[in-house]
């Protein structure tokens, strides 16, 4: 990922929903990627943050991946 | 009155309630389940802005809910969501008065958000690409079918022909 997924795909809302867009930003073990590893701009990985905590909360995305 | 009115309408907040109904829930009582919900919001004078309806989703871990001392463990459920606007008020509670105490729901999630369309919409390559073979394939099918009562073996044969024929053109052209 060279530049922000978001700003690239034109999505203007990070929806907690959408659990195969956010699975990306998951690494094997199921934590959040790093901003470093994400290429996200600070704003949308704080948005991406919150809403893979909405969607684990909901069950639509694991706390951890074994 | 026109400021009170006007203080209504600027408090007003929108919302997105997403909820998962028990998967033990019959398919015909589901549509049930979802009336109590949106009566429960339109009782408190909530407006409907848009919804998702309820669909069986695999949970992506186990959920457990206490009755009586007797845990019972759930893998799937029912997963659907409401937009609407309401006053932050009334929508605390509605949560607590409504959706928590309704038995039905294994879980719920209440959010402020906006009232435009918020899921990602993509459209990869891969699909533009099928949904294009399919509608032609359909149509081409159709003109053979409408021919096929007076049409002998020979001229399906030379369609049929004719079709692959225009089919390796169309692959070459690609």
């Amino acid at each position: 990922m060279s530049a922000d997924y978001f700003s690239q795909n034109g999505i203007k809302y990070i929806d907690y929903k959408d659990a195969d867009v956010l699975k990306q930003f998951l690494n094997p073990h199921g934590r959040i990627k790093s901003r470093a590893q994400t290429n996200l701009t600070a704003k949308h990985q704080r948005d991406v943050t919150t809403a893979i905590k909405r969607a684990r909360e909901m069950g639509l995305l694991p706390y951890i991946i074994k | 009155m026109t400021e009170e009115n006007n203080n209504e309408v600027t408090d007003a907040q929108v919302y997105e309630l997403g909820y998962h109904i028990l998967p033990t829930v019959v398919a015909d009582d589901l549509e049930g389940e979802v009336a109590k919900v949106r009566n429960a919001i339109e009782a408190r004078g909530g407006s409907f802005i848009t919804e998702g309806t309820p669909e069986m989703t695999t949970l992506a871990f186990p959920m457990f809910i206490n009755n009586g001392g007797k845990k019972t463990k759930y893998e799937t459920a029912y997963f659907g969501w409401i937009k609407f606007e309401m006053e932050p008020a009334k929508a605390v509670a509605l949560e607590r008065e409504d959706i928590k105490t309704n038995i039905q729901v294994l879980r719920y999630i209440l959010i402020k958000t906006t009232r435009e369309e918020t899921r990602a919409q993509l459209q990869t390559e891969q699909n533009t690409i099928l949904r294009e073979v399919k509608t032609t394939g359909t149509i081409e099918r159709k003109v053979v079918e409408e021919e096929g009562g007076e049409v002998s073996e020979e001229q399906v044969e030379e369609a049929i022909e004719e079709l692959v024929g225009e089919e390796k053109k169309e692959e070459a052209a690609v």
